[in-house]
């Protein structure tokens, strides 16, 4: 049965974050039985949560975001087109919780600026640019070219910004892109794309450039609000919750953000697509799975990993330093296989290429890619040195590479920047580094997701230019 | 010489050991398909998490390699299906052949393969294999900013032995949302042989 193999899979995937981390709890003495049984409940509950939740994606929100796109394709108005995604992405990111959370830690650091300003500020930003990828794949525009011409925006921006600006900005461009986002997102551009064949580039990117709008939109706000606050990132301060509260709260806030997808598919579904009833079903309880899923996932993960997390950071950095550096690589490694949204994008990645670019394959260059993110971020929490000596030459180092990377493998590439900063990066990495870092450097946060947005384009890059290399040497055509 | 069609239904990944076993037995290069099972009853259909993913492989095979052919298969430790097809021959008489099974294709419009299913199980099919593709486009499609519009289609095929071919067609075609103009074409091919693996 589809539901076991799901959870077998999964498994393989959460087991190695779940025995490291465990493991070096007990050596270094970070915790005790009591935690260490709190940490398994959590495994499972991430476990099953994501297997659940994979499945609910699988045939709710991907089908029916897919049809949403072909239809309203199949209206041939590039206008409608334009509005259907500016609408869907600004409320999609309205309704996130983590945009306003992210809004309210903003403003209560920098009281002049207004976070429903801010909230209101990136949802414009993910719409304007969800609209505008739509209409890239309707009017044959280069997305290596749009893509180009944004990232050097983006950096030469950030060049002028204080660094909290900066921190804000990234930030907001990973808050935006949650687990429910993300397929639809996808799924809505792939279904555009279903109707235009021919362009290499059309079925991914649209993630790339959801997340790119809020970050533009947060450094152009920031030009227009001059501050002298020196303040660092204020990272959520670990709450004590009893379970039930937690999960109660996990449930709101994943139906929050859920509802006004489930609003736009009903509407749809009455109005335009008119799907036929067994259809119609499986959509509907594909998107309520998806919830349960995600709500017994983001419960696992929030009840123990955090805690586990930052303890472990702080008993190993007491050790040495390099042993810090070293166990958050093999963090970084493990954690993106339990990353909800990256699975959804190499899954979709490896049926739209029929095979040919294995998920697995995408998987090791992803793990490497936030393995490298995380080892730089800590060395650099630890040894004080400015987040600028590495993301200036990655960026240049990124926009250099895309000029020779094949089209599909570019637009995969800055999705997977998108996707790689989940919940498990926010809610286990973060704490992590921060532990290790100690309270002297909270910065170090900020550096950490701007680096994980940031390795994996570079390493799927270089995935492309080996795939396209190879290929050219047997005399094929890469896509 | 006579050709005959070999489709392997299976789990994903399996199709390149299946390829490497059958290639010893005389088989030329195939082609592989990814393809949706799916579930096997109505209830796990509905939830959505009786789904399995599948690959196809199509294999051209001659007469005298049919039955080594199909043994390896069957050694081989897959969970799956064998189907085999006539291929029609130029220069012989096709003959008609007695067969027990039959192998009903649906081409519909995307989105639609679920319904089908439903009705085919209701009329005794046991499973199906889904497939994704799109259609032609013609000269006369209408244009949106210089590329016609593809239509999505979906691949539905049922194996079922000839008895139950007939309700099992009549239900499908009966389906209220089948009855509108150009939603679909439903053919069924005769099966040579048909093997259930693992």
């Amino acid at each position: 049965m589809g539901l076991l193999k799901q959870i077998r899979e999964v498994s393989l995937s959460v087991l190695p974050i779940a025995v490291v981390s465990a493991l070096l709890s007990t050596i270094t003495g970070a915790a005790g039985p009591a935690e260490l049984l709190r940490f398994l409940i959590s495994c499972i509950c991430v476990i099953i949560g994501l297997s659940i939740f994979l499945i609910g994606v699988n045939n709710g929100l991907l089908p029916i975001g897919n049809r949403i796109g072909s239809s309203v394709t199949r209206m041939r108005s590039l206008l409608l087109i334009m509005v259907m995604g500016f609408v869907l992405g600004a409320i999609i990111t309205y309704a996130e919780p983590d945009v306003t959370v992210l809004a309210n830690q903003v403003s209560s650091v920098k009281p002049e600026i207004d976070s429903g300003m801010l909230v209101l500020a990136i949802a414009l930003g993910v719409g304007a640019f969800l609209a505008f990828s739509l209409a890239r794949t309707i009017l044959h525009i280069s997305l290596k070219v749009i893509l180009f011409v944004c990232y050097f925006l983006l950096v030469a921006f950030a060049l002028m910004q204080e660094e909290f600006f900066v921190s804000v900005a990234f930030d907001s461009g990973g808050a935006t892109t949650g687990p429910l986002s993300v397929p639809f997102v996808m799924a809505l551009g792939m279904g555009v794309a279903a109707t235009r064949k021919k362009d290499p580039e059309a079925d991914f990117g649209y993630v790339a450039m959801a997340s790119i709008g809020p970050v533009l939109a947060v450094l152009l706000l920031g030009m227009f609000s001059h501050g002298d606050s020196t303040a660092a990132v204020s990272v959520s301060s670990a709450e004590v919750h009893t379970w039930y509260s937690l999960l109660a709260s996990k449930a709101l806030n994943v139906g929050s953000s859920l509802a006004p997808l489930l609003a736009v598919c009903i509407l749809m579904q009455i109005f335009v697509l008119k799907l036929p009833p067994v259809k119609m079903m499986r959509v509907l309880i594909g998107i309520i799975f998806s919830y349960i899923g995600l709500v017994v996932f983001s419960f696992g993960v929030d009840w123990s990993f955090s805690s586990i997390a930052g303890s472990l950071g702080s008993h190993l950095a007491a050790v040495s330093n390099l042993l810090a550096i070293v166990v958050g690589g093999v963090f970084g490694a493990c954690v993106v296989l339990a990353e909800p949204a990256i699975w959804v994008l190499t899954e979709q990645v490896e049926e739209v290429s029929l095979g040919r670019i294995s998920k697995k394959m995408l998987m090791i260059f992803l793990c490497v890619a936030v393995s490298l993110a995380l080892m730089i971020s800590l060395s650099r929490a630890l040894y004080g040195l400015s987040i600028w000596f590495f993301l200036l030459p990655g960026y240049v180092i990124i926009l250099l590479l895309l000029i020779r990377t094949p089209k599909l493998f570019g637009a995969i590439a800055f999705d997977s920047g998108g996707v790689a900063t989940g919940p498990m990066s926010s809610t286990f990495l973060l704490p992590f580094v921060i532990g290790a870092a100690g309270e002297s450097s909270a910065g170090s946060g900020f550096g950490m997701i701007a680096m994980i947005a940031m390795m994996p384009v570079i390493s799927i890059e270089l995935l492309g230019l080996i795939y396209s290399g190879k290929l050219s040497r047997k005399g094929g055509n890469v896509a | 010489m006579r050709y005959y069609k070999l489709l392997t239904i299976m789990e994903r990944g399996e199709s390149t050991p299946v390829m490497a076993a059958i290639r010893n037995a005389g088989a030329p290069g195939g082609t592989i398909l990814y393809g949706r099972g799916t579930a096997s009853n109505s209830i796990l259909a509905m939830l959505g998490i009786g789904d399995r993913r599948k690959e196809l492989l199509v294999n051209i095979i001659p007469e005298s390699g049919v039955r080594d052919i199909l043994s390896q298969i069957e050694k081989m430790k897959i969970k799956g299906v064998a189907i085999l097809l006539d291929c029609i021959q130029d220069d012989e008489e096709t003959e008609t052949m007695e067969s027990n099974w039959e192998m009903i294709q649906v081409i519909c419009a995307d989105g639609l393969s679920e319904d089908i299913m439903a009705a085919a199980r209701k009329a005794g099919a046991k499973g199906g294999t889904v497939l994704s593709g799109r259609g032609t486009c013609t000269e006369a499609d209408l244009k949106f900013f210089g590329a016609p519009l593809v239509p999505e289609k979906e691949v539905l095929m049922i194996v079922c032995d000839k008895g139950r071919a007939k309700a099992i067609k009549d239900a499908i075609s009966s389906l209220q949302f089948l009855q509108k103009k150009g939603m679909g074409i439903m053919y069924s091919v005769p099966v040579r042989d048909f093997r259930n693996l693992g």
